[in-house]
């Protein structure tokens, strides 16, 4: 039985305008241990997809489910009193921005221990010494002296390294993690990513990283869900993946991707042409046909994708929803070209 | 957390030190003094016998630093019209303006701070709505109007608190709710704009993704953030009703150092005049001074800076 598992999620918010269907229902399964990245440009539901499985969406957003069950047990069924015990404690979730995402009132001790004690793991001196413990772990120096410093008093670096521990401090099942390395410098980001990798190997927690980087998702991932306009599109092993892309869009991030010492130097870096329809109202068809080269270039029957993909099995654990997932031409990844 | 304090009380003590010597310095300016407190009909050697006996003959240096260092020593000399010391007078009339401030603002922040976390929680809920109806119509009324009007209603027609005068504890109650009533509005909507604002940002999600019960989010994560402003504003507020409670003193006849500082500019009673001034106005340096340290306690990033 996986960890999470999820079936037809759906988030809808009202907007001025009718209906915003945020995520229109994507499955998705965790194993324990694994860590699954969710990739997507901004806008495709990966965030909103995230709070949904933390319990945190805003107010007026509506969520269902066909299923959504976290350890055998459905998240959709919890009273708000039971959600809360399980987030934080056996879920716990890493932001984005480390530079706004602590309470600048607080000591990191203060906020390290909070949860720990919220759940009655034990006393306030176990509190401490994990958060001594973890912090160490997580590569921070004099980790006794820092419980009594405040936010503003760390680099960005550093706080998302204690928002890391503090997501440990309950020893939790799934650790949610929405693009932790998009504000860093690149240098501490792949330090970030090494971290959360070693982390997750060593404790066996199941992580969903959130990324819209396919160059993070190769280092990192056991498993790829690619996302698009909300819903999932292609998932498969980070391997088969990038030796097999079957859905143009995957394609079409993957040669975005310039890669040093292949990319020469002076050439078009790749963009997708076109922009992400609006989720406001019903989406009729494919998703992506109005910026898909294989229809732009009459490589494929146009009016098969007015109908709507399914998310096909194509071979073991590979997914993709597209009409033409087999098409050999789609096989091609499209190589950078040369400028003139 | 020392030095800031230190710094502080630097910037203050300055502070305090040009208010003296405008508030000796206008008294100055507004004409001659002798001729003002001998009278119209005094004649030219009253005058002069005037200006020798109150010192106004001397440099206006010397008797700036005169009355300085009398005013270190808590002397501002005697009043011209009662037969009594300035430092009495203010001794005598003090504890009615500080129970009256004090009891307004406990007021105040009684109020606007719950009224207005709960507007921010239930925001355009008609909890909301009459939150705001409530400041506006406080922000619009006069204060001498609604002090008459509870008057009327509580004091005559009721008949259950006195209507005037500064006895016991009773004498203060409609007076404080007028004046409380006034300093409500500005601080109620400070506390929930400021709710509204932090309930938005990252670390209350991070505090809810910690799984941390509702009240801990809003009480020690929200509530410790939104309030900084409002302690500084709470603070200036008070200095306001301390120094500038003499409408809602005359209304109920209270008699403290508003009425005190009104009747002496009414009689050409300078030393009180002075006196007042400049003890309203180190009632403000001194709340400015408890503000930022206060300040500073709630928001660690002021204390490091």
């Amino acid at each position: 039985m996986p960890l999470l598992d999820v079936q037809d999620l759906r988030v809808d918010l009202p907007v001025e305008a009718g209906t915003l269907h945020a995520v229109r229902g994507i499955d998705l399964s965790v194993e324990r241990g694994e860590m699954l990245c969710l990739v997507g440009e901004s806008g495709c539901g990966k965030s909103m997809t995230s709070l949904a499985l933390m319990g945190l969406l805003p107010r007026r957003a509506q969520l269902s489910a066909g299923r959504l069950d976290f350890a055998g047990e459905s998240l959709t069924a919890l009273s708000e009193r039971r959600r809360g015990q399980l987030r934080g404690r056996r879920m716990a979730m890493i932001f984005q921005e480390p530079m706004t995402a602590l309470n600048p009132a607080y000591t990191l001790g203060n906020q390290l221990c909070e949860a720990f004690l919220r759940h009655r793991l034990g006393n306030r001196r176990q509190a401490r010494e994990r958060a001594i413990e973890l912090l160490e772990r997580v590569g921070i120096s004099a980790a006794a002296e820092r419980l009594a410093q405040y936010p503003h008093q760390l680099s960005g670096g550093l706080r998302q390294r204690v928002m890391i521990a503090m997501a440990l401090m309950c020893d939790p099942d799934l650790i949610i993690a929405d693009e932790p390395t998009t504000a860093l410098d690149v240098t501490i980001q792949a330090q970030i990513l090494r971290l959360l990798r070693d982390l997750q190997q060593e404790m066996g927690t199941a992580v969903i990283f959130i990324t819209h980087d396919l160059g993070v998702v190769a280092r990192i991932a056991d498993r790829v869900a690619v996302m698009y306009a909300g819903e999932v599109i292609e998932t498969a092993p980070t391997q088969a993946l990038y030796a097999n892309p079957s859905h143009p869009y995957t394609r079409g991030l993957l040669s975005c991707i310039p890669a040093p010492g292949k990319t020469p130097p002076g050439s078009r870096l790749q963009a997708i042409p076109g922009v992400v329809p609006s989720l406001v109202g019903e989406v009729e068809g494919c998703a992506y046909r109005n910026r898909c080269p294989l229809v732009r270039e009459g490589e494929v029957d146009a009016a098969r994708c007015e109908r709507t993909p399914e998310l096909r099995r194509l071979t073991g654990d590979h997914q993709a929803r597209c009409h033409y997932a087999e098409h050999r031409a789609a096989t091609r990844v499209a190589q950078p070209e040369m400028s003139p | 957390m020392g030095t800031f304090i230190v710094r502080r009380l630097l910037v203050a003590l300055g502070v305090a030190l040009t208010i003296s010597v405008v508030s000796f310095m206008l008294l100055h300016l507004s004409g001659d003094l002798a001729t003002s407190i001998a009278g119209p009909e005094a004649t030219a050697e009253q005058v002069a016998q005037i200006r020798v006996e109150y010192g106004l003959d001397r440099p206006i240096v010397s008797q700036y630093l005169d009355w300085l260092g009398g005013a270190l020593q808590f002397d501002f000399g005697r009043s011209y019209y009662y037969q009594s010391t300035v430092i009495d007078l203010i001794v005598e009339r003090m504890p009615i303006t500080l129970t009256l401030g004090g009891l307004a603002l406990g007021l105040a922040v009684c109020i606007s701070i719950p009224l207005g976390v709960v507007a921010a929680l239930k925001r355009d809920s008609w909890v909301d709505r009459l939150a705001l109806l409530f400041a506006v119509v406080g922000q619009a009324m006069p204060s001498f109007w609604f002090g008459l009007t509870l008057i009327v209603v509580f004091a005559v027609t009721l008949k259950w608190l006195p209507a005037a005068g500064s006895g016991g504890l009773e004498h203060f109650i409609l007076p404080a709710i007028a004046l409380g009533y006034y300093a409500t509005p500005a601080m109620m909507r400070l506390t929930r704009t400021g709710m509204l604002e932090v309930l938005e940002s990252d670390y209350i999600r991070t505090a809810r993704a910690k799984g941390l019960s509702t009240t801990s989010v809003i009480f020690k994560h929200a509530l410790r953030n939104a309030i900084i402003p409002v302690v500084a504003l709470a603070a200036v507020e008070l200095g306001f009703m301390l120094g500038g409670s003499v409408v809602i003193e005359s209304v109920f006849s209270l008699g403290g150092l508003g009425q005190l500082a009104w009747d002496a500019i009414s009689r050409n009673d300078y030393p009180v005049v002075q006196a007042v001034v400049l003890i309203i106005a180190l009632f403000y340096i001194v709340l400015t001074l408890l503000a930022d340290v206060a300040n500073a306690a709630l928001d660690p990033r002021i204390r490091t800076r």
